[in-house]
């Protein structure tokens, strides 16, 4: 004969359907959410890890100031290295032919051997006037297949859209804080139609080892013999110039620290785990929610219980029954969260990346860690939290079962309380009385509002990154030369009266949060009118940027010590100011000062920091001009990744904190509704009574959520700081009083929904609930 | 009737509490059940009788002394035994019914058959308690007698050795109480079970084939009734 308890379920679903198909919709969501990530996830990480030998990606790439001689080459290439050219020419990108540049296109010629494209729609160029440029830039741009684009002046038809995969993350430098897949665009050409581009071209190789790298630790140990190999080599050819092999390494990128092969995987693999915090963190609190709710059914079950004891039913059977309907919703939620997971969901997560990154093609695979994570592990979590519950509950004598009596606590007397009104104190009764499920409602909420405030400050952090970042700006152009005298050894000049020299070079931290970070270091000359330093410097006093003391803790007397990139000799500098500087982790020193700690001649200067833009400079003596554009790329990418996304996640979370008090205020008001019976056959007004019990459960979430959005601040500027800290760059975080007024508002919501949801139900409790239960 | 001895109390001592504030519940009780017997337990409130029905019901433990059934002896075991030896050999009817509120008569009934290998048949016993024309309804569309029917009926379809029932008719008027102290009286005669019952109502002695007196926990008087009448002819 089977249990006939079963029979209970069905109407227990039924009877609990708001708590049931709340809890069931806001797993099945989450679940869904997770399990598409991962199905996506391992989608895409199969087609990333396929393409690596496929496309025969690098090991690692080398940048020289000029071509290697054959001399040179060969001597590299003798510590077991093949080299391959990569050379490209970043130009200008016309999208519309009106003039005005739109992107920075990276062309190369169509590679054969290494880092090969990925074709994913059209062909690959064949004449000098077809050009295959990168999926997601295209996307970005609305450009498609047979547009044309004017590569500096040239006019390109589109015949292919690729992935580089080098350039998976569209990184301009690797040492850039963020990537730009949105005006920073790469494209292979034929090899004449490179050579029509008449722009600067730059020698990067990419090498490959004769011996793979079995392992990460292997091939970082193989990667610095490499390059303090190549140092040592190009550094003995300098000097020996009857070979013609002087040359200089501008950069030098292994494959596991090149952002361009490594940040999609890596931010797919960290997004994954984020995601399945969440997930855990979502169940454990739905769990919780169950329990308190199982909890009071036995409370009020507590003498069947006791009959059934006494007749016999083990504990075992008992807490069976308790665990069922929590694991079957959960195990429901997990079968339809996967099958959205797998179907719609899975499509928003390859998304979400294929906005991002350009990806290879992928095909869905099925994922066995999907189904463990999503399914068995939340069912698990669900059955151990429900367990640790309720089993001592179940463990108490079947004697304390048929007097009703489960409470553990010893307490003789009731607390005493204040000299306060009889209804404040019946109020405050009711809170002490339901302090385990307030608990639970605290915690809750706690965890929605910490969402809250990650979808809100994140696209905040970033608008507040725009804004200062252009406010801040030393310049609207700040322009690097690669000389400072022309081909006669002139000195390069403009007419420009707005045009002021400055200094500038990048070292590298050796200490502190984070090793071997660029910091760029500014020499500015005195009485600057773009970089205002309060005080004459002299030597080895420096200031650092706002952004750089916020990152790394840093603050007026301090020292710090940085180091050249591809060398051994260190810097130490005294920290004697702090500039109010967002846009980058810099230090600012005197440039009389920063020409003699670089041994440079009296005068020196890399560049001209102006409002207007210089225009008597001809373009080959600039590496670089930064202006508006660039200074906010970073947030302008980080708006387009994750904009609208957050947008959607805090509205699912407004409504999950609604279903989420919802839920457990109709738990707390049902544990309560002999007491409600017996207040109204007393005479109490169903409005009395509702300002007693929501009134209780609205001060309890109102104060839950004041106080939870200050933590959820705190806990978040740490938590990005200690996101941030692994990576270059740095963005402050930033959260108004407005927006934690907002996050605090949508939270309550909730509230609001449940206290009607809840009046409803306490108009509905029947006066006979009292008298039955007083026979 | 059979003429062995199937329960046994021997020198049974119960109190609650410690020190000062240490009360003794029960003060040393011995008495023999026989198998098939009808047997009440008689006393005021506070005698003991309560406590001395859970000891036997193995929800409570004595302090000393040992009650024994069919020769094997409660508190020779443990936990897991003792929950078998309800689940196999006992049957519980309470004042108040506690029945299951969202099962129907029948799988109330059913709760109790699923303890059993060999349960009586279901629907003859729902028409031997009167409940056959409402064996689909749920308890709270039932009257006080019977939600106790079906109690009794929960407890009686695994064919229980022991019957214990506290108070059965506690809660009820005197029409429905002796319908049901009848109900218990067919049950007796139909299935043979030994029957141990606790009132406080001196009246229902009457229709006991054995009257334990309690007062303050001890035993004031142990009658055999020789002369007993059934149910329906009980007056109070």
């Amino acid at each position: 004969m089977k249990n006939p308890l079963r029979k209970r379920y069905k109407r227990e679903l039924k009877k609990e359907w708001l708590k049931n198909v709340s809890l069931f919709l806001i797993l099945a969501l989450v679940i869904g959410f997770v399990s598409a990530m991962f199905v996506g996830n391992e989608s895409m990480m199969k087609a990333l890890n396929d393409s690596y030998e496929k496309y025969n990606t690098e090991d690692g790439r080398f940048q020289f100031e000029s071509e290697l001689s054959s001399d040179l080459k060969e001597k590299l290439e003798s510590y077991d290295i093949s080299l391959y050219e990569e050379f490209y020419k970043d130009c200008s990108q016309d999208n519309d032919n009106d003039g005005e540049k739109d992107a920075t296109i990276r062309v190369f010629k169509n590679r054969e051997e290494v880092d090969k494209a990925c074709l994913m729609e059209g062909s690959l160029p064949n004449t000098d006037s077809e050009i295959a440029i990168d999926r997601m830039h295209a996307d970005n741009n609305d450009l498609k297949i047979g547009d044309t684009i004017y590569v500096d002046g040239n006019a390109f038809t589109i015949t292919g859209l690729i992935s580089l995969p080098d350039y998976v993350c569209l990184y301009e430098n690797n040492s850039d804080f963020m990537f730009d897949a949105l005006s920073f665009n790469v494209a292979v050409v034929t090899d004449e139609a490179y050579e029509n581009i008449d722009d600067n071209e730059k020698f990067s190789y990419a090498y490959k080892y004769d011996e793979t790298p079995s392992n990460d630790s292997n091939a970082k140990e193989k990667a610095e013999d490499l390059l303090e190999n190549v140092v040592a080599e190009v550094k003995a050819c300098y000097f020996d110039t009857t070979l013609g092999n002087e040359n200089n390494i501008l950069d030098f990128v292994p494959a596991y620290l090149n952002n361009g092969i490594n940040f999609a995987p890596d931010d797919l693999e960290g997004d994954l785990s984020m995601s399945y915090i969440l997930l855990v963190v979502f169940v454990i609190v739905i769990a919780f929610i169950f329990a308190v709710s199982a909890r009071n059914t036995i409370h009020k079950e507590a003498t069947t219980i006791g009959t059934l004891r006494a007749s016999g039913y083990t504990r075992g059977e008992i807490l069976r029954h308790y665990l069922f309907i929590p694991s079957l919703v959960t195990l429901f939620a997990a079968i339809f969260g996967n099958i959205l997971g797998y179907t719609y969901l899975k499509n928003v997560a390859v998304s979400l990346y294929y906005n991002s990154y350009s990806l290879p093609t992928y095909k869905t695979v099925w994922s066995v860690d999907a189904f463990i994570y999503t399914t068995l592990i939340p069912v698990v979590i669900m059955l151990v939290v429900n367990f640790l519950v309720i089993v001592s509950k179940i463990h108490m004598d079947i004697l304390n079962f048929l007097r009703g009596n489960l409470s553990r606590s010893k307490r003789s007397k009731a607390i005493r309380l204040p000299r306060w009104k009889f209804m404040k104190r019946f109020r405050l009764r009711i809170m002490l009385q339901n302090a385990g499920g307030y608990l639970i409602l605290a915690l809750g909420l706690f965890f929605v509002v910490f969402l809250l405030t990650f979808a809100t400050a994140m696209p905040e952090t970033v608008n507040k990154y725009q804004k200062t970042s252009v406010e801040e700006m030393f310049a609207n152009y700040q322009y690097i030369l690669k000389s400072t005298v022309d081909e006669n050894g002139k000195e390069i000049t403009t007419e420009s009266k707005n045009a002021e020299k400055y200094s500038y070079t990048s070292l590298e931290t050796t200490d502190g949060v984070r090793v071997a970070e660029p910091i760029g270091v500014y020499g500015v000359l005195k009485d600057n009118d773009y970089i205002r330093l309060s005080k004459d410097l002299s030597e080895n006093e420096v200031y650092v940027s706002s952004c750089y003391a916020d990152k790394f803790k840093l603050k007026v007397g301090d020292s710090i010590c940085l180091k050249e990139k591809y060398g051994d000799e260190t810097y130490d500098f005294e920290i004697v100011g702090i500039y109010d500087y967002q846009g980058a982790l810099c230090i600012f020193m005197d440039n009389d000062a920063y020409n003699e700690t670089f041994d440079l001649e009296e005068g020196s200067y890399t560049g001209f920091l102006s409002d207007e833009e210089i225009t008597d400079i001809e373009d080959k003596y600039i590496v670089s001009v930064i202006d508006e554009e660039d200074i906010t790329k970073v947030s302008r990418q980080l708006d387009h990744s994750m904009g609208g996304m957050m947008g959607f996640f805090r509205v699912v979370l407004v409504i999950v904190s609604a279903l989420l008090v919802i839920v457990l205020t109709k738990i707390i008001t049902e544990r309560n509704s002999l007491s409600i019976s017996m207040v109204k056959v007393l005479g109490f007004k169903n409005g009395e009574i509702a300002s007693l019990y929501i009134m209780a459960t609205g001060i309890v979430a109102f104060v839950s959520i004041a106080i939870s959005v200050f933590l959820a601040d705190i806990l978040m500027s740490q938590v990005w700081r200690w996101y941030l800290k692994t990576m270059d760059g740095w963005l402050s975080y930033y959260l108004s009083y407005a927006s934690m007024l907002k996050i605090g508002l949508l939270a309550f919501v909730g509230f609001i929904v449940a206290a009607l949801v809840c009046f409803k139900l306490i108009k509905k409790i029947p006066m006979t609930d009292a008298l039955k239960n007083m026979e | 009737m059979g003429e062995e001895h199937f329960l046994e109390i021997n020198n049974l001592f119960k109190s609650y509490g410690e020190g000062d504030s240490k009360q003794e519940v029960l003060k040393g009780l011995s008495f023999k059940v026989r198998k098939g017997e009808f047997c009440v337990l008689l006393g005021p409130s506070g005698s003991g009788k309560s406590t001395l029905l859970n000891i036997i019901g193995g929800i409570d433990t004595a302090d000393s002394g040992y009650i024994s059934i069919n020769s094997d002896k409660l508190e020779d075991m443990n936990e897991k035994s003792l929950t078998l030896y309800r689940r196999k050999h006992l049957g519980y009817v309470f004042q108040l019914y506690n029945l299951i509120p969202n099962l129907n008569v029948k799988e109330n009934i059913e709760v109790g058959a699923y303890l059993s290998d060999s349960p009586l048949d279901i629907d003859d016993l729902i028409k031997t308690l009167g409940l056959w024309e409402h064996r689909y309804k749920l308890p709270n569309q039932l009257s006080g007698g019977q939600q106790q029917r079906t109690s009794i009926g929960r407890a009686i379809v695994k064919n229980p050795d022991i019957l214990l029932c506290d108070e059965p008719t506690g809660a009820l008027d005197f029409n429905t109480s002796k319908e049901i102290l009848k109900l218990i009286e067919d049950v007796n005669k139909k299935y043979g079970n030994t029957i141990v019952m606790v009132t406080h109502n001196a009246a229902i002695s009457a229709m006991a084939d054995h009257t334990i007196k309690l007062l303050d926990g001890n035993i004031r008087e142990n009658i055999t009734n020789k002369e007993k009448i059934s149910a329906d002819k009980l007056e109070w």
